[in-house]
């Protein structure tokens, strides 16, 4: 049962960890955006003022 | 009733009803399987390898596929496929590597053989591993996107080779184990399950490529 266990741990920690970093990049994207949306914002009341 | 069809709200219902069959696919394979009288419990990790060994060969079909697209069309949305179904197949062919080991160790007494599967499906990792890299130094889409294409392309003939390589040569591996019948339903639910977790983050993947690429555009004309 070990063995069985163990390839399933692996292939969980393994699908997990490719996940979360895929939510991590997610947030990151979105923080970026988020600041990009700010500059065009900014940049467009500097021309009408 | 609006709420029904929002994005994030499907989104949640995808990923609950994915997580729901790998959680019935783990059940199977340690309750519902009966238990094989040579190897005992050791042979319940064939259901998950068998899983995660299809993956990365259904990432190579999704790469040759995307990557032909891209060839034909110039669309930066295949290689976003390409690229997510690169990194879920060099996972998947990596998974598979690692717990044929376990099952080595259990059935044949050693970690690893020189036979002609196991050494198909580590040149299989090797091509996919040298795509990522190749790819990861590349900044130019196209560019990066045309050179995967064909690498992609390239690299297919290694998955008849791997599928058939059982049959074609002489080797220690398994060809088609006889299964009784409950067996079989395990194995199903299982292929059926990791198949849904590939589709699944496969299309979160590709709509984040997608994303990235429209604000790297933004980000291009604002400077």
């Amino acid at each position: 049962m070990t063995t069985f266990l163990a390839g399933n741990a692996l292939v969980l920690a393994a699908i997990l960890s490719y996940a979360l970093s895929l939510v991590v990049q997610q947030r990151r994207l979105v923080g970026q955006s988020m600041a990009v949306e700010a500059e065009l914002h900014k940049d467009a009341q500097r021309r009408a003022a | 009733m609006s709420w029904l069809f929002h994005r994030r709200f499907l989104h949640g219902v995808a990923a609950a009803g994915v997580a729901g069959l790998v959680a019935a696919a783990f059940l199977s394979a340690s309750l519902l399987a009966p238990t094989e009288q040579t190897m005992g419990h050791a042979q319940r990790i064939v259901y998950v390898h068998v899983s995660v060994a299809w993956l990365g060969l259904f990432g190579f079909f999704v790469m040759a596929a995307s990557g032909a697209a891209y060839l034909l069309r110039r669309d930066l949305a295949c290689d976003h496929w390409f690229q997510a179904a690169c990194e879920l197949g060099w996972i998947g062919c990596g998974l598979t590597l690692a717990t044929g080991s376990l099952w080595a160790h259990e059935a044949w007494g050693t970690w690893w053989e020189w036979e002609p599967r196991l050494t198909a499906s580590f040149v299989l990792w090797l091509i996919y591993s040298g795509i990522l890299l190749l790819r990861s130094g590349l900044e130019d889409p196209h560019q990066r996107a045309r050179i995967g294409a064909v690498l992609g392309l390239l690299g297919a003939a290694d998955v008849p080779l791997v599928i058939m390589s059982t049959r074609w040569f002489r080797g220690m591996h398994p060809v088609t184990p006889e299964m009784e019948p409950l067996m079989r339903w395990t194995l199903l639910i299982n292929v059926v399950a990791f198949t849904a977790l590939f589709i699944c983050l496969a299309l979160y993947r590709r709509s984040q490529l997608s994303f990235r690429q429209q604000l790297r555009d933004l980000q291009a004309n604002t400077v």
